[in-house]
Protein backbone atom coordinates (compact mmCIF):
# COMPACT_ATOMS: atom_id res chain seq x y z
CA UNK A 1 0.00 0.00 0.00
CA UNK A 2 1.53 3.37 -0.96
CA UNK A 3 2.60 5.69 1.86
CA UNK A 4 -0.09 8.29 2.49
CA UNK A 5 -3.08 6.07 1.83
CA UNK A 6 -3.85 5.99 5.56
CA UNK A 7 -3.16 8.76 8.06
CA UNK A 8 -3.91 8.54 11.79
CA UNK A 9 -3.99 11.73 13.82
CA UNK A 10 -4.99 12.26 17.45
CA UNK A 11 -5.60 15.44 19.39
CA UNK A 12 -8.36 17.83 20.37
CA UNK A 13 -11.29 16.63 18.22
CA UNK A 14 -12.94 19.99 17.63
CA UNK A 15 -9.64 21.56 16.50
CA UNK A 16 -8.92 18.70 14.14
CA UNK A 17 -12.37 18.43 12.60
CA UNK A 18 -12.74 22.20 12.17
CA UNK A 19 -9.49 22.22 10.26
CA UNK A 20 -9.81 19.04 8.21
CA UNK A 21 -13.49 18.99 7.24
CA UNK A 22 -13.48 22.32 5.32
CA UNK A 23 -10.12 21.51 3.69
CA UNK A 24 -10.43 20.95 -0.08
CA UNK A 25 -8.34 17.76 0.02
CA UNK A 26 -10.97 16.07 2.23
CA UNK A 27 -13.85 14.71 0.17
CA UNK A 28 -15.85 12.55 2.56
CA UNK A 29 -16.49 12.50 6.29
CA UNK A 30 -17.67 9.55 8.34
CA UNK A 31 -18.24 9.88 12.05
CA UNK A 32 -19.00 7.47 14.87
CA UNK A 33 -20.02 9.19 18.09
CA UNK A 34 -22.65 11.19 19.88
CA UNK A 35 -25.66 12.86 18.27
CA UNK A 36 -24.75 16.44 19.39
CA UNK A 37 -21.22 16.17 17.95
CA UNK A 38 -22.56 14.45 14.83
CA UNK A 39 -24.94 17.33 14.16
CA UNK A 40 -22.10 19.84 14.46
CA UNK A 41 -19.88 17.89 12.08
CA UNK A 42 -22.68 17.29 9.58
CA UNK A 43 -23.46 21.02 9.61
CA UNK A 44 -19.81 21.88 9.02
CA UNK A 45 -19.55 19.30 6.25
CA UNK A 46 -22.75 20.66 4.72
CA UNK A 47 -21.35 24.17 4.63
CA UNK A 48 -18.51 22.80 2.50
CA UNK A 49 -20.63 20.37 0.46
CA UNK A 50 -18.83 17.30 1.79
CA UNK A 51 -20.60 13.98 1.86
CA UNK A 52 -21.07 12.42 5.29
CA UNK A 53 -21.91 9.15 6.99
CA UNK A 54 -23.13 9.62 10.56
CA UNK A 55 -23.35 6.70 12.98
CA UNK A 56 -24.66 8.36 16.12
CA UNK A 57 -26.37 7.52 19.38
CA UNK A 58 -29.34 5.30 20.06
CA UNK A 59 -31.85 4.37 22.72
CA UNK A 60 -32.83 0.90 21.56
CA UNK A 61 -36.18 -0.54 22.62
CA UNK A 62 -36.27 -4.28 23.35
CA UNK A 63 -39.81 -5.68 23.36
CA UNK A 64 -40.60 -9.02 24.95
CA UNK A 65 -44.09 -10.18 23.93
CA UNK A 66 -46.21 -12.53 26.03
CA UNK A 67 -45.50 -15.48 23.74
CA UNK A 68 -41.72 -15.00 23.81
CA UNK A 69 -39.23 -17.60 24.94
CA UNK A 70 -38.32 -15.69 28.10
CA UNK A 71 -35.12 -17.59 28.85
CA UNK A 72 -33.81 -16.97 25.35
CA UNK A 73 -34.72 -13.27 25.61
CA UNK A 74 -32.98 -12.94 28.98
CA UNK A 75 -29.80 -14.60 27.80
CA UNK A 76 -29.45 -12.74 24.50
CA UNK A 77 -30.57 -9.34 25.73
CA UNK A 78 -28.46 -9.74 28.87
CA UNK A 79 -25.33 -10.52 26.88
CA UNK A 80 -25.89 -7.50 24.64
CA UNK A 81 -26.93 -5.13 27.42
CA UNK A 82 -23.73 -5.70 29.35
CA UNK A 83 -21.31 -6.20 26.47
CA UNK A 84 -18.58 -3.56 26.78
CA UNK A 85 -20.28 -2.53 30.05
CA UNK A 86 -23.24 -1.22 28.05
CA UNK A 87 -21.08 1.21 26.08
CA UNK A 88 -22.38 0.11 22.70
CA UNK A 89 -24.51 2.27 20.39
CA UNK A 90 -26.89 -0.62 19.63
CA UNK A 91 -27.14 -1.88 23.23
CA UNK A 92 -30.75 -2.63 24.25
CA UNK A 93 -31.80 0.24 26.54
CA UNK A 94 -35.55 0.33 27.18
CA UNK A 95 -36.79 -3.14 28.11
CA UNK A 96 -40.52 -3.30 27.38
CA UNK A 97 -42.06 -6.53 28.63
CA UNK A 98 -45.64 -7.76 28.31
CA UNK A 99 -47.34 -7.65 31.72
CA UNK A 100 -48.04 -11.42 31.67
CA UNK A 101 -44.35 -12.31 31.54
CA UNK A 102 -43.06 -9.18 33.28
CA UNK A 103 -42.52 -10.71 36.77
CA UNK A 104 -40.73 -13.73 35.30
CA UNK A 105 -38.55 -11.57 33.03
CA UNK A 106 -37.59 -9.17 35.83
CA UNK A 107 -36.65 -12.05 38.12
CA UNK A 108 -34.55 -13.87 35.53
CA UNK A 109 -32.90 -10.76 34.08
CA UNK A 110 -32.01 -9.59 37.60
CA UNK A 111 -30.43 -12.98 38.31
CA UNK A 112 -28.49 -12.71 35.04
CA UNK A 113 -27.12 -9.29 36.04
CA UNK A 114 -26.23 -10.46 39.56
CA UNK A 115 -24.29 -13.42 38.25
CA UNK A 116 -22.13 -11.45 35.82
CA UNK A 117 -18.49 -11.55 36.80
CA UNK A 118 -17.25 -7.96 36.81
CA UNK A 119 -13.51 -7.36 36.85
CA UNK A 120 -10.33 -6.55 34.99
CA UNK A 121 -10.81 -7.47 31.34
CA UNK A 122 -7.44 -9.21 31.29
CA UNK A 123 -8.74 -11.88 33.69
CA UNK A 124 -10.04 -14.86 31.76
CA UNK A 125 -13.24 -15.26 33.82
CA UNK A 126 -14.29 -11.59 33.54
CA UNK A 127 -17.56 -11.04 31.67
CA UNK A 128 -17.85 -7.28 32.15
CA UNK A 129 -15.06 -4.74 32.54
CA UNK A 130 -15.02 -1.15 33.81
CA UNK A 131 -16.46 1.96 32.20
CA UNK A 132 -13.92 3.67 29.95
CA UNK A 133 -13.34 6.78 32.04
CA UNK A 134 -14.00 8.35 35.39
CA UNK A 135 -16.47 10.88 33.96
CA UNK A 136 -18.62 7.96 32.78
CA UNK A 137 -18.95 6.76 36.40
CA UNK A 138 -20.39 10.16 37.32
CA UNK A 139 -22.69 10.13 34.31
CA UNK A 140 -24.05 6.66 35.16
CA UNK A 141 -24.47 7.61 38.81
CA UNK A 142 -26.45 10.62 37.62
CA UNK A 143 -28.86 8.43 35.63
CA UNK A 144 -29.42 6.13 38.62
CA UNK A 145 -29.89 8.82 41.27
CA UNK A 146 -32.27 10.72 38.99
CA UNK A 147 -34.35 7.55 38.43
CA UNK A 148 -34.47 6.79 42.17
CA UNK A 149 -35.49 10.35 42.98
CA UNK A 150 -38.40 9.93 40.55
CA UNK A 151 -39.58 6.68 42.13
CA UNK A 152 -37.60 3.91 40.42
CA UNK A 153 -36.72 0.72 42.28
CA UNK A 154 -33.33 -0.95 42.06
CA UNK A 155 -33.55 -4.73 41.56
CA UNK A 156 -29.77 -5.13 41.58
CA UNK A 157 -26.67 -2.96 41.29
CA UNK A 158 -27.07 0.80 41.38
CA UNK A 159 -23.61 1.75 42.53
CA UNK A 160 -19.92 1.82 41.78
CA UNK A 161 -18.13 -1.46 42.42
CA UNK A 162 -15.07 -1.08 44.63
CA UNK A 163 -13.08 2.13 44.82
CA UNK A 164 -10.31 1.44 42.36
CA UNK A 165 -11.00 1.29 38.65
CA UNK A 166 -14.14 2.66 36.99
CA UNK A 167 -16.31 -0.37 37.69
CA UNK A 168 -20.08 -0.05 37.95
CA UNK A 169 -22.39 -2.84 39.00
CA UNK A 170 -24.71 -4.33 36.36
CA UNK A 171 -27.94 -2.56 37.27
CA UNK A 172 -31.60 -3.44 36.80
CA UNK A 173 -34.25 -0.79 37.43
CA UNK A 174 -38.05 -1.12 37.53
CA UNK A 175 -40.91 1.34 38.08
CA UNK A 176 -38.99 3.99 36.15
CA UNK A 177 -41.27 6.87 35.10
CA UNK A 178 -41.11 8.14 31.52
CA UNK A 179 -39.79 11.51 32.66
CA UNK A 180 -36.68 9.94 34.19
CA UNK A 181 -33.46 10.92 32.41
CA UNK A 182 -32.64 7.30 31.58
CA UNK A 183 -35.88 6.95 29.60
CA UNK A 184 -34.93 9.93 27.43
CA UNK A 185 -31.12 10.19 27.17
CA UNK A 186 -28.72 7.51 25.99
CA UNK A 187 -27.18 5.99 29.15
CA UNK A 188 -24.19 4.28 27.49
CA UNK A 189 -23.64 2.12 30.55
CA UNK A 190 -24.71 -1.11 32.29
CA UNK A 191 -28.23 0.04 33.18
CA UNK A 192 -31.39 -1.87 32.27
CA UNK A 193 -34.75 -0.16 32.96
CA UNK A 194 -37.60 -2.68 32.58
CA UNK A 195 -41.22 -1.57 32.08
CA UNK A 196 -44.42 -3.59 31.57
CA UNK A 197 -46.85 -3.04 28.68
CA UNK A 198 -50.39 -4.17 27.88
CA UNK A 199 -50.92 -4.08 24.11
CA UNK A 200 -49.18 -3.81 20.75
CA UNK A 201 -50.17 -0.24 19.91
CA UNK A 202 -49.17 1.01 23.35
CA UNK A 203 -45.74 -0.60 23.27
CA UNK A 204 -45.02 0.59 19.73
CA UNK A 205 -45.90 4.12 20.74
CA UNK A 206 -43.35 3.90 23.53
CA UNK A 207 -40.76 2.15 21.33
CA UNK A 208 -40.93 4.98 18.75
CA UNK A 209 -41.36 7.84 21.24
CA UNK A 210 -37.75 9.11 21.22
CA UNK A 211 -35.94 11.00 18.45
CA UNK A 212 -33.44 8.15 17.96
CA UNK A 213 -33.82 5.19 15.62
CA UNK A 214 -30.70 3.05 15.53
CA UNK A 215 -31.44 -0.53 16.64
CA UNK A 216 -34.61 -2.20 17.92
CA UNK A 217 -35.26 -5.69 19.25
CA UNK A 218 -38.27 -7.93 19.71
CA UNK A 219 -38.88 -11.38 21.12
CA UNK A 220 -42.00 -13.33 20.09
CA UNK A 221 -42.83 -16.81 18.80
CA UNK A 222 -45.79 -15.49 16.76
CA UNK A 223 -44.86 -14.95 13.13
CA UNK A 224 -47.63 -12.41 12.65
CA UNK A 225 -46.24 -10.32 15.50
CA UNK A 226 -42.74 -10.61 14.00
CA UNK A 227 -43.95 -9.13 10.73
CA UNK A 228 -45.98 -6.39 12.41
CA UNK A 229 -43.21 -5.33 14.77
CA UNK A 230 -40.58 -5.38 12.03
CA UNK A 231 -42.66 -2.92 10.02
CA UNK A 232 -43.65 -0.74 12.98
CA UNK A 233 -40.23 0.04 14.47
CA UNK A 234 -38.88 3.44 13.39
CA UNK A 235 -35.35 2.17 13.40
CA UNK A 236 -32.49 1.63 10.98
CA UNK A 237 -31.95 -1.93 12.22
CA UNK A 238 -34.37 -4.48 13.67
CA UNK A 239 -33.39 -7.84 15.10
CA UNK A 240 -36.08 -10.32 16.10
CA UNK A 241 -35.49 -13.27 18.45
CA UNK A 242 -31.72 -12.90 18.22
CA UNK A 243 -28.94 -10.33 17.98
CA UNK A 244 -28.19 -10.31 14.28
CA UNK A 245 -26.63 -6.89 13.65
CA UNK A 246 -23.26 -5.48 12.67
CA UNK A 247 -22.08 -8.02 10.13
CA UNK A 248 -19.93 -6.90 7.19
CA UNK A 249 -22.48 -7.71 4.50
CA UNK A 250 -25.53 -6.00 6.03
CA UNK A 251 -26.36 -2.30 6.43
CA UNK A 252 -25.43 -0.70 9.74
CA UNK A 253 -26.99 2.68 10.38
CA UNK A 254 -29.83 4.63 11.86
CA UNK A 255 -32.81 6.86 11.20
CA UNK A 256 -33.85 10.14 12.78
CA UNK A 257 -31.31 11.51 15.32
CA UNK A 258 -29.23 8.33 15.02
CA UNK A 259 -27.81 9.69 11.78
CA UNK A 260 -27.77 8.70 8.15
CA UNK A 261 -25.75 6.58 5.81
CA UNK A 262 -24.55 3.07 6.46
CA UNK A 263 -21.36 1.52 7.77
CA UNK A 264 -22.01 -1.94 6.40
CA UNK A 265 -23.14 -3.69 3.25
CA UNK A 266 -23.01 -2.30 -0.25
CA UNK A 267 -24.52 0.98 1.04
CA UNK A 268 -21.29 1.65 2.96
CA UNK A 269 -19.23 1.45 -0.21
CA UNK A 270 -21.64 3.55 -2.28
CA UNK A 271 -21.09 6.52 0.01
CA UNK A 272 -17.51 6.68 -1.26
CA UNK A 273 -18.22 6.40 -4.94
CA UNK A 274 -18.79 9.21 -7.40
CA UNK A 275 -21.55 8.55 -9.88
CA UNK A 276 -20.65 9.96 -13.28
CA UNK A 277 -22.75 10.04 -16.41
CA UNK A 278 -21.12 10.13 -19.85
CA UNK A 279 -23.19 10.64 -22.99
CA UNK A 280 -21.36 10.23 -26.26
CA UNK A 281 -22.51 10.73 -29.82
CA UNK A 282 -20.69 8.39 -32.19
CA UNK A 283 -18.70 10.11 -34.95
CA UNK B 1 1.65 -9.49 31.18
CA UNK B 2 0.73 -7.40 28.19
CA UNK B 3 2.70 -4.21 27.80
CA UNK B 4 1.33 -1.01 26.36
CA UNK B 5 3.39 1.09 23.97
CA UNK B 6 3.03 4.80 23.42
CA UNK B 7 0.76 5.66 20.51
CA UNK B 8 2.08 7.64 17.54
CA UNK B 9 0.56 9.48 14.64
CA UNK B 10 0.71 7.80 11.23
CA UNK B 11 1.57 10.28 8.49
CA UNK B 12 2.95 9.53 5.06
CA UNK B 13 3.69 5.92 5.88
CA UNK B 14 5.66 6.61 9.06
CA UNK B 15 4.88 6.51 12.78
CA UNK B 16 5.67 9.92 14.18
CA UNK B 17 5.40 12.14 17.26
CA UNK B 18 3.43 15.37 17.14
CA UNK B 19 5.32 18.40 15.80
CA UNK B 20 5.59 19.94 19.28
CA UNK B 21 6.11 16.66 21.10
CA UNK B 22 2.91 17.12 23.12
CA UNK B 23 1.17 13.99 24.40
CA UNK B 24 -2.05 12.94 26.11
CA UNK B 25 -1.95 10.32 28.89
CA UNK B 26 -3.72 6.98 28.40
CA UNK B 27 -5.36 5.57 31.54
CA UNK B 28 -6.22 1.93 32.19
CA UNK B 29 -9.82 2.17 33.44
CA UNK B 30 -9.48 -1.04 35.45
CA UNK B 31 -6.53 0.25 37.53
CA UNK B 32 -6.62 4.06 37.02
CA UNK B 33 -2.91 3.90 36.16
CA UNK B 34 -1.33 5.90 33.36
CA UNK B 35 -0.11 3.20 31.00
CA UNK B 36 1.23 5.30 28.15
CA UNK B 37 1.02 8.46 26.11
CA UNK B 38 -0.63 9.25 22.80
CA UNK B 39 0.86 11.80 20.43
CA UNK B 40 -1.04 15.07 20.09
CA UNK B 41 -1.27 16.37 16.51
CA UNK B 42 -0.56 20.05 15.78
CA UNK B 43 -1.73 22.03 12.78
CA UNK B 44 1.62 21.35 11.10
CA UNK B 45 0.94 17.62 11.45
CA UNK B 46 -2.49 18.01 9.93
CA UNK B 47 -0.99 19.88 6.97
CA UNK B 48 1.51 17.08 6.45
CA UNK B 49 -1.28 14.52 6.74
CA UNK B 50 -3.34 16.35 4.12
CA UNK B 51 -0.43 16.62 1.75
CA UNK B 52 0.39 12.94 2.20
CA UNK B 53 -3.25 11.98 1.68
CA UNK B 54 -3.39 13.86 -1.59
CA UNK B 55 -0.20 12.19 -2.77
CA UNK B 56 -1.33 8.77 -1.56
CA UNK B 57 -4.69 9.21 -3.25
CA UNK B 58 -3.12 10.00 -6.59
CA UNK B 59 -1.14 6.76 -6.37
CA UNK B 60 -3.85 4.57 -4.88
CA UNK B 61 -6.47 5.56 -7.46
CA UNK B 62 -4.23 4.11 -10.13
CA UNK B 63 -4.07 0.74 -8.36
CA UNK B 64 -6.66 -1.56 -9.91
CA UNK B 65 -9.55 -2.79 -7.73
CA UNK B 66 -8.14 -6.29 -8.05
CA UNK B 67 -4.73 -5.25 -6.73
CA UNK B 68 -6.31 -3.22 -3.92
CA UNK B 69 -8.32 -6.30 -3.05
CA UNK B 70 -5.17 -8.39 -2.78
CA UNK B 71 -3.52 -5.84 -0.47
CA UNK B 72 -6.61 -5.54 1.73
CA UNK B 73 -7.07 -9.31 1.92
CA UNK B 74 -3.49 -9.58 3.14
CA UNK B 75 -4.13 -6.83 5.68
CA UNK B 76 -7.14 -8.71 7.03
CA UNK B 77 -5.09 -11.89 7.30
CA UNK B 78 -2.36 -10.07 9.26
CA UNK B 79 -4.98 -8.71 11.65
CA UNK B 80 -6.25 -12.22 12.27
CA UNK B 81 -2.73 -13.45 12.92
CA UNK B 82 -2.15 -10.57 15.37
CA UNK B 83 -5.55 -10.68 17.07
CA UNK B 84 -4.04 -12.18 20.23
CA UNK B 85 -1.64 -9.21 20.47
CA UNK B 86 -4.15 -6.51 19.54
CA UNK B 87 -6.97 -7.66 21.86
CA UNK B 88 -5.19 -7.15 25.22
CA UNK B 89 -4.03 -3.67 24.09
CA UNK B 90 -7.68 -2.74 23.59
CA UNK B 91 -8.51 -4.18 27.01
CA UNK B 92 -5.74 -2.21 28.73
CA UNK B 93 -6.88 1.16 27.42
CA UNK B 94 -10.60 0.53 27.19
CA UNK B 95 -11.53 -2.10 29.78
CA UNK B 96 -13.56 -4.64 27.84
CA UNK B 97 -12.86 -8.35 28.38
CA UNK B 98 -10.14 -9.74 26.12
CA UNK B 99 -12.59 -12.18 24.57
CA UNK B 100 -14.77 -9.26 23.39
CA UNK B 101 -11.75 -7.35 22.11
CA UNK B 102 -10.55 -10.35 20.17
CA UNK B 103 -13.99 -10.89 18.66
CA UNK B 104 -14.05 -7.27 17.49
CA UNK B 105 -10.59 -7.59 15.98
CA UNK B 106 -11.61 -10.67 14.02
CA UNK B 107 -14.83 -8.99 12.90
CA UNK B 108 -12.81 -5.98 11.74
CA UNK B 109 -10.70 -8.30 9.61
CA UNK B 110 -13.89 -9.76 8.13
CA UNK B 111 -15.13 -6.25 7.31
CA UNK B 112 -11.90 -5.30 5.55
CA UNK B 113 -12.03 -8.50 3.55
CA UNK B 114 -15.68 -8.13 2.59
CA UNK B 115 -15.19 -4.53 1.50
CA UNK B 116 -12.10 -5.52 -0.47
CA UNK B 117 -14.18 -8.07 -2.34
CA UNK B 118 -17.05 -5.64 -2.82
CA UNK B 119 -14.69 -3.04 -4.24
CA UNK B 120 -14.21 -5.33 -7.23
CA UNK B 121 -17.94 -5.23 -7.93
CA UNK B 122 -18.67 -1.54 -8.32
CA UNK B 123 -20.43 -1.95 -11.62
CA UNK B 124 -21.61 0.94 -13.75
CA UNK B 125 -24.35 0.58 -16.38
CA UNK B 126 -25.26 1.41 -19.95
CA UNK B 127 -28.53 3.31 -20.33
CA UNK B 128 -30.31 2.76 -23.66
CA UNK B 129 -30.48 6.13 -25.40
CA UNK B 130 -33.54 7.69 -27.00
CA UNK B 131 -31.43 9.07 -29.86
CA UNK B 132 -29.63 7.15 -32.53
CA UNK B 133 -25.89 6.67 -32.28
CA UNK B 134 -25.75 7.93 -28.66
CA UNK B 135 -23.96 5.89 -26.07
CA UNK B 136 -24.90 6.61 -22.41
CA UNK B 137 -22.67 5.31 -19.69
CA UNK B 138 -22.98 5.59 -15.90
CA UNK B 139 -19.76 4.90 -14.01
CA UNK B 140 -19.49 4.12 -10.31
CA UNK B 141 -16.30 4.90 -8.74
CA UNK B 142 -13.67 2.26 -8.95
CA UNK B 143 -10.81 4.54 -9.85
CA UNK B 144 -12.80 7.60 -8.87
CA UNK B 145 -13.04 7.35 -5.11
CA UNK B 146 -13.04 10.30 -2.78
CA UNK B 147 -10.63 10.93 0.00
CA UNK B 148 -12.33 10.37 3.30
CA UNK B 149 -12.04 11.55 6.85
CA UNK B 150 -13.11 9.04 9.45
CA UNK B 151 -13.53 10.65 12.83
CA UNK B 152 -14.13 8.47 15.86
CA UNK B 153 -15.26 9.91 19.12
CA UNK B 154 -13.25 7.57 21.31
CA UNK B 155 -11.78 9.68 24.04
CA UNK B 156 -9.73 7.14 25.83
CA UNK B 157 -8.60 4.32 23.60
CA UNK B 158 -6.08 5.13 20.91
CA UNK B 159 -3.92 2.01 21.04
CA UNK B 160 -6.31 -0.48 19.56
CA UNK B 161 -6.56 1.74 16.54
CA UNK B 162 -2.82 1.88 16.30
CA UNK B 163 -2.70 -1.89 16.57
CA UNK B 164 -4.94 -2.10 13.55
CA UNK B 165 -3.06 0.64 11.75
CA UNK B 166 0.18 -1.04 12.72
CA UNK B 167 -0.99 -4.16 11.02
CA UNK B 168 -0.67 -1.84 8.04
CA UNK B 169 -4.26 -1.72 7.26
CA UNK B 170 -7.55 -0.35 6.44
CA UNK B 171 -9.62 -1.19 9.46
CA UNK B 172 -10.09 2.49 10.15
CA UNK B 173 -11.15 2.84 6.62
CA UNK B 174 -13.28 -0.24 6.28
CA UNK B 175 -16.20 1.77 4.97
CA UNK B 176 -14.26 2.96 2.00
CA UNK B 177 -14.08 -0.12 -0.11
CA UNK B 178 -12.52 0.81 -3.33
CA UNK B 179 -9.95 3.21 -2.12
CA UNK B 180 -10.63 6.39 -0.23
CA UNK B 181 -8.23 7.59 2.37
CA UNK B 182 -8.81 7.68 6.06
CA UNK B 183 -7.67 9.66 8.99
CA UNK B 184 -8.55 8.63 12.47
CA UNK B 185 -9.16 11.59 14.68
CA UNK B 186 -9.01 11.10 18.37
CA UNK B 187 -10.36 13.45 20.96
CA UNK B 188 -8.49 14.19 24.14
Amino acid sequence: MPAGVIQLVYGVPSEISEYLIPHPIIKKVTFTGSTPVGKQLAALAGAHMKRVTMELGGHSPAIVFEDADVDQAVNILGANKFRNAGQVCVAPTRFLVHEKVYPEFVEKFTAYAKNLKVGNGLDADTRMGPLVAERRLHAIDGFVSDAIAKGAKIQTGGQRKGNKGYFYEPTVLTDVPLDAKIMNDEPFGPLAPISPFKDFDGVMKEANRLPWGLAAYAYTTNSKTMTKVGAAFESGMVSINHHGLALPEVPFGGMKDSGYGSEGGIEALEAYLNTKFISQLGM
Amino acid sequence: MTSYSDVSLMIDGAWTKGANGRTIPVINPATEEVIGQVAHAEKADLDRALEAAEKGFQQWRKVSPFDRYKIMRKAAELMRQRADEIAPIMTLEQGKPVIEAKGETLLAADIIEWMAEEGRRTYGRIVPARFENVYQLVTEGAGRPGRGLHAVELPDQPGGAQGFGGAGHRLLDHRQGSGGHARLVRRS
